[in-house]
């Protein structure tokens, strides 16, 4: 509790310092509301009218700067359960080249690995010395709904890790780090036999260790990049995954890629799931990329999933261009069958004023060999209209045909406006 | 005809037309004034400042206007009256304007030079040791100079709408390789220039990461930015991460592995409360796989029964749905060990489970064995029996 009222405390008073050395102001602030229908039951949908008021908003002076971003969200209409909801997204103090090699961040930041995606509040250090480049990071799980509140059990809620990087090699970059992501289960309650055969009643309070990863990666650029990384799970203590990603740019125009995954399931470690006995799978996945011209890339792929006793392929071609795409993409075999086929496209007039855009796609699916085959058709029109650089309004349709929504139509308005002011008060 | 047809031809018609009239003839663009004049700036290295020719660029607020010389500024040095010389910058017969280069871009020459005192060169690199400008690689500087200010971290502003008239062609080329978007985690140290780290990587990362968070219909999620979804439509205003085909195909992308889905996704809470949901947000009246409808799901011949195969097959997808949380998962009710006596109950350890472990069941009451064994703590009784006689010390 100290620990926390000291945290408060320092963090607002950073927060006071910036604001009132702050020479530059900078941010965004967009309103949206979104009209759809979502479905109670089988046969039973509502319409929702819901609105969303979202800030971003960046206070700097010089290597300092406080980062903000949250969001505001309610209903019309009918009131939900737990509206409105005003939510964190970020809100941290970042000091840049300190003693001119480190940065630090304080506060609700964002991180992103492969079990921590997403939000955590603490403190984040990168250090960089000579070829090397240092971090490391500690803190509590965000609470539900991006809250502004401290997790109430730091202990049993947290993420910490870190990474060394060396980047002393041309156009090589190695890399070690390590990921320690911990949250308690709810406890309850749950009937056993006793030594007797009588039933009792216990307790089950699992423990808050769950993930803990190391990974090697390295990655070299040039005519041939590859990229390389192994994760070892020092929970289970065994290799938990291995890529090997690589692409040849054969000549200006043509690159080949190939994609290589072994991954063992990612199960917590305190979950009854890490104590079956399951297999691994293995991907492999080839593709290629053309570019006609400067306007249009063709790109193709196919990549096949190897399980225990089973196998799923998917392939995918398409061309991709400045204004927009058409692709295919199917997959087959244990994963379920599926074929869609989408294009989007999207157009700027009058320097900017109007942006037109238009997407379609259709969907034919089956979850599994035996299921019915289902179809989807969902389609989008929009616009963006941007009368002045600061302020733009953007207007959506998008339409969805399946078999719960029938022609169902949705709507979204946005009004986005972004500010830059240099106060020069100093 | 059916309203969705219609919606259909009307989106293809627009489609092909948005396509097919954005076609640019940049490359002609590019060379054009090559076969206009014969010009070298090299040669005018020392002899000539940039304003010297280029008088226009100072009071310049936007690119739409043609900051190249004209004859007048050429007449300035060289004597355009003189007919013995045309043929040092004029090629036989040609005698047009140059072309201005059209550009995308918004830019105020007058406000860098003038209040943030750049020089040309700052920017305009190398294009002094060329003949045309575009033979200098770095004749335009590239975003990484304009981001060492327009970062939102100094002076200016990162927004896209800043510096880019039209921000639907901004994606960078090696965003269209085939293996990028697996690609882009390997390679990410200059995603900043273009996606704040704060909301670009967020709308695809963030998604539920708290165990006590459920994504029913009181907790919608929120739209951020435009995006490019899996099935290749762009949601210009909403991003729902996933498109809207997405919670009916979900399943096919997590059981094909096309993602980690715990990269963002506690699934715990995540999949459970839609597969597990009497009243909520479900789309198929009890949101069960087909396989489990089998007889012989449950039980089977040995080695296994079908949900034994598919559990060794993809243990995620069952504990994306039967790891819940604060109540008992359903493997309980068959894979737990109520007698105590070892090879009664169904198989649930891959062989040799442990065997060479010092387990916290040893020294932590709350040990996940103690979900299903009962902690007897007597030598030959129950579960410590397993291991240890009745005749230890």
């Amino acid at each position: 509790m100290k620990l926390k009222t000291l945290f408060y405390f320092a963090f607002s008073l950073l927060i006071f310092t910036e604001c009132l050395l702050a020479q530059n102001i900078n941010g965004k602030i967009s309103s949206s509301l979104y009209a759809f229908e979502r479905a109670q039951t089988i046969d039973n949908s509502d319409m929702f009218l819901r609105g969303y008021e979202t800030l971003i908003l960046n206070i700097n002076e010089g290597n300092y700067s406080l980062k903000s971003r949250l969001n505001f969200e309610t209903n019309f209409g009918d009131a939900l359960e737990n509206d409105p909801k005003l939510r964190f997204y970020n809100l941290y103090f970042e000091a840049r080249k300190l003693f001119d090699v480190a940065t630090l961040k304080l506060g609700r930041q964002p991180i992103f690995n492969q079990v921590a995606g997403g939000l955590f509040d603490g403190a984040n250090l990168k250090v960089d010395v000579s070829d090397f480049t240092l971090s490391g990071y500690w803190g509590g799980n965000v609470p539900a709904y991006q809250k502004l509140e401290f997790s109430e059990d730091l202990k049993n809620n947290n993420i910490f890790g870190g990474e060394v990087t060396y980047k002393g090699l041309d156009n090589t970059k190695i890399s070690l780090s390590y990921v320690d992501k911990n949250f308690k289960p709810l406890d309850y309650e749950a009937q056993r036999l006793d030594i007797n055969l009588n039933p009792i009643t216990i307790l089950i309070e699992n423990k808050s260790n769950q993930f803990r990863y190391g990974s090697a990666a390295i990655a070299y650029f040039g005519l041939l990049d590859v990229n390389a990384r192994v994760n070892y799970d020092f929970n289970f203590m065994e290799l938990s995954k291995a890529e090997l990603s690589g692409r040849y740019s054969a000549t200006e125009d043509l690159g080949l890629n190939l994609y290589y995954n072994y991954r063992a399931p990612q199960i917590r470690y305190n979950s009854i799931f890490a104590v079956f006995d399951f297999g691994n799978t293995s991907e492999i996945e080839a593709g290629a990329d053309y570019k006609i011209n400067s306007d249009f890339t063709v790109y193709g792929k196919f990549g096949n999933v190897e399980y225990k006793d089973d196998n799923s392929q998917r392939f995918t071609l398409g061309v991709n261009s400045n204004y927009g795409g058409l692709s295919y993409r199917q997959t087959l075999g244990y994963a379920g069958e599926l074929s869609s086929i989408s294009a989007y496209s999207a157009r700027t007039f009058l320097d900017g004023f109007l942006t037109p855009s238009i997407g379609l796609a259709y969907t034919n699916y089956k979850l599994s060999e035996g299921d019915e085959a289902n179809n989807i058709i969902s389609a989008l029109a929009g616009v963006n209209v941007r009368p002045w650089q600061t302020l733009s309004f953007d207007l959506q349709g998008q339409f969805s045909d399946n078999k719960i929504y029938k022609n169902d139509l949705r709507l979204f308005f946005k009004i986005n406006y972004w500010f830059n002011t240099n106060l020069d008060l100093l | 005809m059916k309203l969705k047809y219609v919606y259909t031809i009307v989106g293809l018609a627009s489609i092909l037309y948005f396509g097919f009239t954005n076609f640019t003839t940049s490359e002609e663009v590019k060379t054009r004034n090559q076969s206009i004049i014969i010009f070298s700036h090299s040669a005018h290295d020392g002899n000539a400042e940039c304003a010297d020719c280029h008088t226009n660029v100072a009071e310049s607020s936007n690119l739409g206007k043609s900051l190249l010389p004209t004859k007048a500024e050429c007449a300035a040095c060289h004597d355009v009256e003189d007919e013995e010389n045309c043929k040092m910058c004029h090629y036989d017969g040609v005698f047009e304007t140059l072309g201005p280069k059209t550009s995308e871009l918004l830019f105020n020459h007058k406000f860098h030079l003038e209040n943030q005192s750049m020089k040309c060169e700052d920017c305009h690199v190398g294009i002094m040791e060329v003949n045309y400008s575009f033979e200098s690689a770095g004749a335009n500087p590239s975003m990484e100079k304009c981001f060492a200010c327009h970062n939102d971290i100094s002076v200016a502003t990162n927004n896209c709408e800043q510096c880019h008239i039209s921000t639907v062609n901004l994606i960078p080329e090696n965003h269209q390789q085939v293996g990028f978007f697996k690609n882009h985690k390997f390679n990410n140290d200059n995603c900043e220039m273009c996606h704040s780290q704060e909301t670009f990587c967020e709308d695809c990362h963030v998604a539920t990461i708290g165990i006590e968070e459920t994504n029913l219909n009181n907790d919608f999620y929120t739209p951020y930015s435009p995006h490019k979804y899996v099935d290749g439509t762009k949601q210009q205003v909403i991003t729902r991460v996933h498109d809207l085909n997405f919670r009916f195909t979900h399943g096919i992308d997590a059981k094909g592995k096309t993602d980690n889905c715990q990269t963002c996704h506690q699934t715990e809470t995540f999949c459970a409360e839609c597969h597990t949901s009497e009243d909520g947000d479900f789309a198929m009246g009890g949101i069960m796989p087909l396989s489990h409808t089998s007889p012989n799901f449950v039980t089977g011949l040995t080695p296994g029964s079908e949900h034994a195969i598919l559990a060794k097959r993809d243990i995620e997808r069952c504990a994306s749905c039967h790891d819940t949380q604060g109540a008992d998962p359903n493997c309980i009710i068959c894979h737990s060990d109520p007698d105590g006596v070892k090879g009664t109950n169904p198989k649930t350890h891959p062989s040799s489970f442990m065997s060479d472990t010092e387990g916290d069941w040893h020294s932590d009451g709350a040990s996940l064995c103690y979900d299903c064994h009962s902690n007897t703590n007597i030598a030959g009784v129950g579960f410590c029996g397993y291991c240890h006689g009745a005749d230890e010390d």
